[in-house]
């Protein structure tokens, strides 16, 4: 049975994957990284993909905050439910400016999104 | 120029003409495969006993009454000699073929400078050396995608599609590629969401791949 959960418990849960990840996606540790990724699937699935307005005002902070890998996967998953597009495409376009892992990410997420990997959608 | 000797053999596929032109002089020994080998070096020494499964068998498949199974084996043998003629990107090689099937090397002729494909990543380490001190061999498209996205090894263990790195990097690389990168997915590893694209699609990503891991400028 799902727990009630705070909407600032889902965003510091989605920074603090994003810190993580920040350290672990371009020292290659993909086990710590994977377990951040799966630990947010499970946050979308269980209380956000079908509450649209508790996601928006997760999304909203998550995207305003400092740290860049959190503010880019937020814009990805607000353009996965639809939602908050003009905000998640500024995020992934200023975040797309790093040279690094994380600024690669983002610029494909936006390829992605605008079709340019045929049968893939975000 | 193509990127690979894989559209060489697709197109060839699609060209029947081309493929019984190069099948007719391999039946009328008007094409020699003594010279296609030696033009293709130590390739041409791995692929001795493709063609001479196809000399053996062409009489029985093209005039005989050859079974399915027969039929099959002779294809895939015929495909694993052009494959690696296209793989090889070989001028050589395609002269040879050029003086008896102009339409099949005229295909052929476009892989030219497309690199030299092998077998298996060993035959490649031995063709092209150490990577250097510290330094390991890294995949550009990587090697998972023979059978992740049907790629031919002579694609993948090609000249073209590989780099030198040192170890670190390398290793670091292949994490990302082991990584569920939420910015692209939330459920795939990288490797995993790249199957089913394009080889150059793949390429393209593993060189920007490569430059933000600050290999490449």
């Amino acid at each position: 049975m799902k727990k009630n959960i705070s909407p600032q418990s889902l965003i510091e849960q989605y920074i603090n994957a994003g810190i993580i990840m920040t350290e672990a996606l371009p020292n290659g540790d993909y086990k710590t990284n994977n377990r951040e990724a799966k630990k947010l699937k499970k946050i979308k699935t269980d209380f956000l993909e079908n509450n649209l307005d508790l996601a928006k005002q997760v999304f909203a902070e998550v995207m305003k905050s400092e740290n860049d890998k959190a503010r880019s996967i937020a814009a990805a998953d607000a353009l996965r439910l639809n939602i908050l597009i003009e905000q998640a495409i500024d995020v992934l376009e200023d975040v797309a400016k790093r040279a690094d892992i994380i600024g690669f990410g983002a610029e494909t997420s936006l390829k992605i999104w605008r079709g340019e990997f045929p049968g893939k959608t975000l | 120029m193509w990127a690979s000797g894989g559209e060489a053999v697709r197109e060839l596929l699609s060209t029947p003409g081309a493929l019984w032109e190069l099948s007719k002089a391999i039946y009328n020994k008007e094409l020699s495969l003594n010279d296609l080998i030696l033009a293709l070096g130590s390739t041409g020494t791995d692929i001795a006993g493709t063609v001479d499964y196809i000399l053996r068998h062409s009489d029985s498949v093209w005039f005989g009454n050859p079974s399915d199974k027969e039929v099959y084996e002779y294809g895939r043998n015929l495909g694993h000699l052009l494959q690696t003629v296209a793989g090889s990107g070989s001028g050589a090689a395609t002269k040879v073929i050029s003086k008896t099937a102009p339409k099949t090397a005229n295909i052929l002729s476009k892989t030219e400078g497309a690199g030299k494909g092998f077998d298996n990543f060993n035959a490649l380490k031995k063709n092209l050396g150490p990577a250097g001190e510290g330094k390991a061999w890294h995949h550009v498209v990587e090697q998972s995608q023979i059978q992740k996205s049907g790629f031919s090894p002579q694609q993948i263990h090609n000249t073209n599609n590989v780099i030198a790195v040192d170890s670190a990097t390398h290793a670091k690389i292949s994490g990302y590629y082991n990584s569920i990168d939420a910015s692209l997915s939330d459920t795939m590893r990288v490797r995993d969401w790249l199957a089913g694209q394009s080889f150059e699609t793949q390429y393209q990503f593993g060189m920007d791949v490569l430059k933000r891991f600050g290999v490449t400028k």
